[in-house]
């Protein structure tokens, strides 16, 4: 692509530092470097090269830990106004590799609402830190309510069945939850973050170590996309954890959900950075009609444009969102039931503009965008995984039910 | 609704045939298809699973001999007044199963349509070709290897680029057609075909329909090269790679009927092409909607199944409204193609046909994409998990929507049609 990606979204530039203009930066360095130069030979053998590319980014740029406080090892970007930083350091990520981004989006998800500020807990973080300041590469999952069974009554959180218990004696707390779906990596996950219900069924958070016992990971899950984080039906059988583990805070498992579409925002943003550029790239090339190129036939320009502004919304959406997180005192917190429901109105609506716009480039592309080798038809699985993982049971419905309680005041629904 | 049998059909004048046909190859899905299909991703390049089920249809239920004229040992569907609905038939429930697997079948026999199908039937081509495919106890696939590098959606578009941009050359020399060319994607290349169809030009760079010319070419002749097949998004039984014809040499009679009618007659495959994409896309639909029935059945919102719930249910109901809705286009589809010789019908190459035809696809291929990724958001995590028979059918359909010059030219298509255009 001529022009630069970054100079073609029109927003406020005070929205993003030049501190974290920077940070992206060597992130993109990383992209062009690891992934993007080799992404031929990326595709053919990816589970290696994913733990490659992951393992420089995690160390080497030290997005493993990033959202930790330093005093527990991390790089201390755990502020609200990190917010911003965040979302760019994951579209520079998923630019490349939405996979990457992924597994980064979960993380950050799980650390905000014990490592962030002003909800910081010092306790915690300098429990679970040496998980991941270490130089292993570790994956977090994170288990939200979601389906339930015909004929058994589960406790709800806003509609949504909560299937995983926890139960309070003394100092300790115990955790049981049979085939439970995680969002992502479940299968190697070195920590779960499990919205669960006590004995009052109220939502909490649980912390769950990885190697907990009491703990059976499924087989691991063939899906659509995100090939490289794989994933499985969780079992807890009274699994044991230290009473700090578990997040009763107010409001906490609400963050969980504000904070997950924000930074899944980042990522399939950024995805659709990376297929501007592969299809602005192909339709400069290719010919049609015998004579003319793709992207000055007039039907052609008109999808190249509608690809754009696709990805233009869901940018602008995307740092709006990451604004208003960074500035609590503006619009409220994310635990707040107007940012609850506007960041899950937006995550929706940045992932229905990614996937229509992948899709509108595939409709170009032809068989180049249903080729591996094109590079577009991995985002476009990605992408459409994690729109499906975001959505609640009945899809778009439990969020748009979340939105009219939360303006309308709708109360039976 | 007791079975997904009930979307809309034309029960007035669908052909007799139809039941006991789509009994047969809904037994076939049922027994070869369904136990494997969570495999077939993997099995892209081998075709391990893939292969058995084909020649279980193609050799053991005879459904590759099914178009030649019964005197050379087919079963004479060409010559039948019901042939498209037959082939939608058997398209949707194959697809129902493996949209992929009823394409490498459709396609397979899509370019034998060009001389086996009234009114084009050239017999004596028919009576050389039939052994391949009647007196063997082989799977024998055909494949018509359309489009060229330099540009996908441009063979297809006859209506304006009248072939000009073809680089596939037939010289005829003798009584010898000597083929030069390079394609790219057709469906069962790959090193999966027997037998291409290849549509070429005696006069590159000319748009006079006499110039193109259409070429039966077997597989093992001389000059022909398969490359190894790609890897892509999902259409695994779907084998797509480059073939390269260098000087090969075939008999001058394997020029399926010669100027003029060559090119009408490819024109006339694009229908049918078109028909197969609307069977694939209901077929994979149809299939989705079974597995959605139960899903929402089973599994809760706030405690009630999701169908229960008023707002799903507004979701699910335009997803069946649309099944119901394609099923009716797409036997319109069915009616114009078996009407074709009928004094009320157009002929297959008519602007009407076509553009009518590309708009159905069009639409149905749409609906399909949209409705399917819907299916799997209404299921939420379980929708991207392949144990769930959903995503496959997502990642295959969305080929449907970009083959055959994709959407772009479905739209261009019809607007020269319904709005006269004169120059796209």
């Amino acid at each position: 692509m001529k022009k630069d990606i970054n100079q073609l979204f029109v927003y406020p530039k005070s929205w993003v530092s030049t501190e974290t203009k920077e940070i992206a930066a060597s992130v993109r360095q990383w992209a062009n470097k690891e992934v993007i130069a080799k992404r031929i030979d990326y595709q053919e053998d990816y589970k290696k090269l994913f733990s490659e590319a992951r393992k420089k980014l995690a160390f080497d740029i030290g997005c493993q830990g990033l959202m930790l406080p330093e005093d527990s090892g991390g790089f201390g970007f755990n502020r609200l106004t990190d917010a911003p930083l965040l979302i760019s350091i994951l579209k520079e990520i998923s630019r490349a590799d939405a996979g990457i981004g992924f597994v980064h989006a979960l993380e950050y998800t799980v650390f905000s609402i014990f490592a962030i500020e002003p909800v910081m807990n010092p306790e915690l973080c300098g429990k679970l830190a040496p998980l991941f300041c270490s130089k292993t590469l570790k994956t977090v999952s994170l288990i939200l309510p979601g389906f339930g069974k015909k004929g058994i009554d589960d406790p709800l959180f806003e509609g949504r069945s909560v299937r995983a218990r926890i139960q309070t004696a003394d100092e300790k707390c115990m955790l049981s939850g049979r085939d439970l779906r995680p969002i992502g990596c479940g299968a190697d996950a070195a920590l779960f973050c499990v919205i669960c219900s006590d004995a009052n069924e109220q939502p909490c958070v649980a912390l769950v170590p990885g190697d907990s016992a009491g703990i059976t990971r499924h087989e691991t899950i063939r899906k659509t996309g995100l090939d490289g984080c794989d994933n499985a039906d969780i079992d807890f059988e009274n699994v044991q954890l230290p009473k700090e583990n578990v997040i009763t805070r107010n409001r906490a498992a609400y963050e969980l959900y504000a904070w997950l579409n924000l930074l899944l925002a980042g990522v399939s943003v950024g995805a659709c950075m990376g297929i501007l550029e592969i299809v602005s790239a192909w339709s400069g090339k290719r010919i049609i009609k015998g004579k003319n190129l793709l992207k000055d036939n007039p039907l052609c320009a008109a999808v190249l444009a509608d690809v754009y502004e696709e990805i233009a919304i869901a940018w602008l959406l995307t740092h709006n969102l990451a604004n208003s997180f960074a500035n609590p005192g503006e619009w409220g917190n994310s635990s707040s039931p107007l940012i609850f429901s506007v960041s899950q109105m937006l995550g929706r609506r940045v992932q229905e503009s990614a996937i229509r716009a992948i899709n509108r480039t595939m409709e170009l592309m032809a068989s180049e965008g249903y080729a591996t080798e094109g590079g577009v038809e991995k985002m476009w699985r990605d992408v459409k995984t994690i729109q499906s993982c975001l959505c609640g049971p009945g899809g778009e419905v439990p969020t748009k039910l979340d939105v009219a309680k939360c303006i309308f005041d709708s109360q039976t629904i | 609704m007791k079975s997904f049998d009930e979307f809309s059909r034309p029960l007035d004048r669908i052909s007799p045939m139809e039941k006991p046909f789509r009994a047969v190859i809904r037994n076939w899905v049922e027994e070869e298809v369904m136990p494997y299909r969570r495999e077939y991703d993997e099995d892209w390049k081998e075709h391990r699973f893939i292969e058995p089920a084909m020649e279980k249809l193609c050799v053991g239920l005879g459904i590759q001999k099914c178009l030649f004229p019964k005197a050379f040992g087919g079963w004479g569907l060409g010559e039948s007044d019901s042939l498209a609905a037959l082939t939608y038939a058997l398209c949707e429930e194959m697809a129902r199963g493996d949209s992929a697997l009823s394409l490498a079948n459709l396609a397979s026999l899509w370019s034998l349509t060009t001389f086996l199908v009234k009114p084009n039937i050239n017999r004596r081509l028919a009576k050389e070709i039939a052994p391949m495919f009647c007196d063997t106890d082989k799977l024998c696939i055909c494949c018509q290897a359309m489009t060229e590098p330099q540009g996908g959606a441009d063979i297809e578009n006859m209506g304006l680029l009248k072939g000009r941009t073809l680089r596939t050359t037939a010289r005829l020399e003798g009584d010898v057609w000597v083929i030069n060319g390079h394609k790219l994607w057709p469906t069962n290349s790959g090193g999966t075909a027997n037998l291409f169809g290849v549509p070429c030009t005696t006069n590159p760079g000319s748009s006079d329909p006499d110039d193109f010319a259409y070429m039966m070419v077997p597989a093992h002749f001389k000059g022909v090269t398969q490359s190894e097949p790609y890897h892509k998004a999902g259409m695994a039984a779907d084998k797509n790679g480059e073939i390269w014809f260098d000087n090969v040499r075939v008999p001058s009679w394997y020029r399926i009927h010669g100027p003029g009618k060559d090119a009408d007659v490819f024109k006339q495959l694009i229908s049918f092409g078109l028909l197969g994409s609307v069977g694939f896309a209901m077929g994979a639909m149809i299939n989705v909607y079974e597995i959605l029935y139960d899903f929402v059945s089973g599994n809760t919102y706030a405690n009630k199944p999701l169908k229960e719930n008023d707002a799903i249910a507004g979701v699910i109901g335009r997803i069946a409204g649309d099944i119901d809705i394609s099923r009716i286009l797409s036997y319109e589809l069915v009616r114009m193609i078996d009407s074709r010789e009928k004094p009320f019908g157009n002929p297959l190459s008519s602007e009407e046909t076509i553009a009518k035809a590309r708009n159905i696809k069009d639409f149905v291929s749409d609906r399909t994409v949209e409705n399917i990724g819907k299916a799997m958001d209404v299921m939420g995590v379980y929708g991207s998990d392949r144990i769930m028979d959903v995503e496959k059918h997502y990642r295959d359909v969305k080929m449907i929507q970009l083959w055959l010059g994709g959407k772009q030219l479905c739209q261009a298509e019809a607007a020269r049609y319904f709005f006269n255009c004169e120059t796209l």
